[in-house]
């Protein structure tokens, strides 16, 4: 038995297009249920690709942390002082602490009108760090390199420029490497030119930003050796809220500030923030995939309903065709076969719509992310996913004709026949 | 060619009835026989049985030296389909299929190509001289046309028995003489067993034997003189 035969698919097809109407408004319930679950699972996996596309670029297992006034008294000082971490601290938690893999810090700065080539002129955000900030930070070098640790030995006045700063201080084609520019009155060569890596970054565009060893930053503006922020990442193997607590002790024994106090040193574990909102865009995927499947069961159920109809309606010919030698498997295979292809029509139908609303939804969302605009919101559907859909579908169609087959089967031909 | 001995038939809807009450009836090879009796007799149950779209109790039924019994839905099927040919009084035509698809419908069950069972099912139209309305749909079709159509459907996969259930019975006079003409010519020319059930005289006196049933048995057996 051939798969597939026009005779065979022309039986089904006459029977479908018998009660046009009916064959529409019911596909349309699998169409509008595929149609939604695509759409649904779309939303539910924006969500997940566009945190992740925030985070990619960044190490994950770190944790930035900053300072804030103390809350308790300690060793003589009174609650209530305002403190800064320093260079000293970056050693300290390299010899103490051995989870840590990258210590970065970052020394912020921003300049209005300050940033300044031949008549040209800009204003920028600015910060200084060290070279292991492009360990946890991927970043895209255009031209030029990135900094080295020779740099901030040295305390080279060197700095790396984003491209709208680029695009700002010079001429288009120009090139921007070995030039100099002054930042608020100092005069920095120009040894890098960087951009975002992937859609977007964590916290922070670099488009726009101008970077510079940390130790030329706080020599050049008299910073004296205090930074604003720091982010660890921790060694592979290692947990990242373990080493946030301990690196906490470390610097709060560093600046008598009390082991108990809650305030005085802020961190932002980002694998932590990362966990939670994954369990609760888990929670979203789950739920599109309810509703979503929810949709098309109760189209499913809507065929299958029609289908059973249909049989009743069509008691006298199923008898006439079982006295004309159709056996059970034939009858059951015509009837299976009617839900299948009405089901897969309106369900192929719903799936290419869905597809081509989330085509157009993800490049429309991929230009705002691009321009700088975009929500952290990607909608995408994977192959394997879309694959699983029709799967679903296939199933579903089925499933839909088992309960009319089965009652089609249960037409005697002699009752359907009598003339009574 | 049909054996019967001692059937029974019971119906077990509400109170039992006990329809068919042991008949007996042999048919030979090209015999052309009709059934009367009045209804609630029995007579169409027999004709189920015999065209095994019903199952019996107890008894024997031996179909061209086959005994019809407890068979499966799929083998009841093939010997339908291969050895028995249909006819009904409300012709019992598939509605959206036009006539030509109708013919060509138990060849379909068979596994026949479509080319090949058209042929045929035009061959067999034109036999009943209703050629030229091939394309028409049953409801384009006179109440005689129908009856056509229904009966080269059952002739269309060469059957040893033709098994009529009052094939004249939604027909008026004038169209039921000549499918009963139609009938008969069949029966002489291929040599096709009939068994037509019927409650009109004129149809009955057409046959070369007459079956009356009454109340579950055979009451008697009238060889048609007249003929």
């Amino acid at each position: 038995m051939r798969l597939f035969d026009t005779d065979k698919f022309n039986e089904i097809w006459s029977t479908i297009s018998r009660n046009k109407v009916r064959s529409f408004l019911t596909g349309f319930g699998v169409f509008w249920g595929l149609f939604m679950l695509i759409i649904l699972i779309s939303i539910g996996s924006g969500f997940r690709n566009g945190i992740t596309s925030i985070i990619s670029g960044f190490s994950i297992n770190s944790v930035e942390f900053w300072t804030y006034k103390t809350s308790e008294p300690y060793k003589g000082y009174k609650s209530g002082r305002w403190w800064r971490m320093d260079n000293r601290d970056i050693e300290n938690i390299r010899q103490k602490c051995p989870s840590v893999e990258y210590i970065v810090p970052m020394i912020y700065g921003y300049s209005e009108r300050g940033i300044v080539r031949g008549n040209k002129t800009g204003s920028f955000r600015y910060f200084g760090t060290n070279a292991d900030y492009f360990k946890i930070q991927k970043t895209a070098l255009f031209a030029g390199r990135l900094l080295r640790e020779t740099d901030e030995e040295a305390k080279r006045k060197v700095c790396l420029i984003g491209y709208e700063v680029y695009e700002t201080l010079f001429e288009p084609g120009e090139d921007p490497i070995g030039q100099y520019i002054r930042i608020d009155g100092a005069y920095f060569q120009v040894v890098g030119l960087i951009g975002r890596y992937g859609s977007s970054s964590m916290g922070m565009d670099l488009e726009n930003r101008i970077i510079m060893p940390m130790k030329t930053m706080q020599y050049v503006y008299g910073r004296g050796i205090t930074f604003n922020n720091l982010v660890c990442s921790a060694k592979k193997g290692y947990s990242s809220t373990a080493m946030q607590q301990e690196v906490e002790a470390i610097i709060k024994a560093a600046h008598d500030i009390s082991p108990t106090d809650p305030k005085a040193v802020r961190g932002f574990n980002i694998e932590e923030q990362f966990n939670k909102l994954m369990s609760v865009i888990g929670g979203i995927n789950l739920l599109t995939w309810i509703v979503g499947l929810g949709a098309l069961f109760s189209g499913v159920i809507g065929i299958s309903n029609i289908m059973l109809v249909s049989v009743r309606e069509r008691m006298r010919e199923i008898g006439v065709r079982r006295a004309l030698g159709a056996t059970p498997a034939t009858i059951l295979a015509q009837i299976i076969s009617e839900s299948f292809v009405l089901t897969a029509i309106a369900g192929i139908i719903g799936f290419l719509f869905g597809m081509g609303v989330v085509a157009v939804l993800e490049s429309a969302m991929a230009e705002a992310q691009n321009s700088g605009t975009g929500l952290p919101f990607m909608p995408a559907i994977s192959f394997g996913t879309a694959v699983g859909c029709l799967v679903i579908l296939i199933l579903s169609g089925i499933f839909a004709g088992i309960l009319p087959a089965y009652r089609a089967l249960k037409i005697k031909a002699i009752d359907a026949i009598r003339d009574e | 060619m049909i054996k019967i001995n001692a059937l029974n038939k019971t119906y077990y809807s509400g109170s039992p009835l006990h329809v068919l009450k042991g008949v007996d009836m042999n048919v030979e090879k090209g015999e052309f026989i009709s059934i009367m009796g009045s209804s609630g007799s029995g007579k169409s149950t027999l004709l189920n049985i015999l065209g095994i779209l019903d199952n019996y109790d107890s008894g024997e039924y031996y179909l061209d030296g086959q005994l019809i019994n407890n068979l499966s839905e799929r083998k009841a099927a093939e010997i339908r389909n291969r050895k028995l040919g249909f006819v009904f009084q409300s012709f019992n035509l598939i509605s959206f299929k036009n006539a030509l698809e109708n013919v060509a419908l138990p060849l379909y069950y068979q596994g026949m190509g479509r080319k090949k069972r058209n042929i045929l099912a035009m061959e067999y139209l034109d036999r009943m001289g209703i050629a030229t309305h091939h394309h028409h749909l049953p409801n384009e079709l006179s109440g005689g046309q129908k009856q056509r159509v229904a009966i080269a459907r059952a002739l269309i996969t060469n059957p040893q028995v033709i098994l009529a259930d009052e094939p004249t019975g939604a027909l008026d006079s004038k169209t039921s003489e000549e499918v009963i003409t139609l009938l008969k010519q069949i029966n002489r020319r291929d040599g096709i067993t009939m068994l037509i059930v019927t409650h009109e005289q004129a149809v009955a006196e057409e046959t070369d034997k007459i079956v009356h049933i009454r109340d579950g048995v055979i009451f008697s057996v009238e060889e048609n003189v007249k003929r």
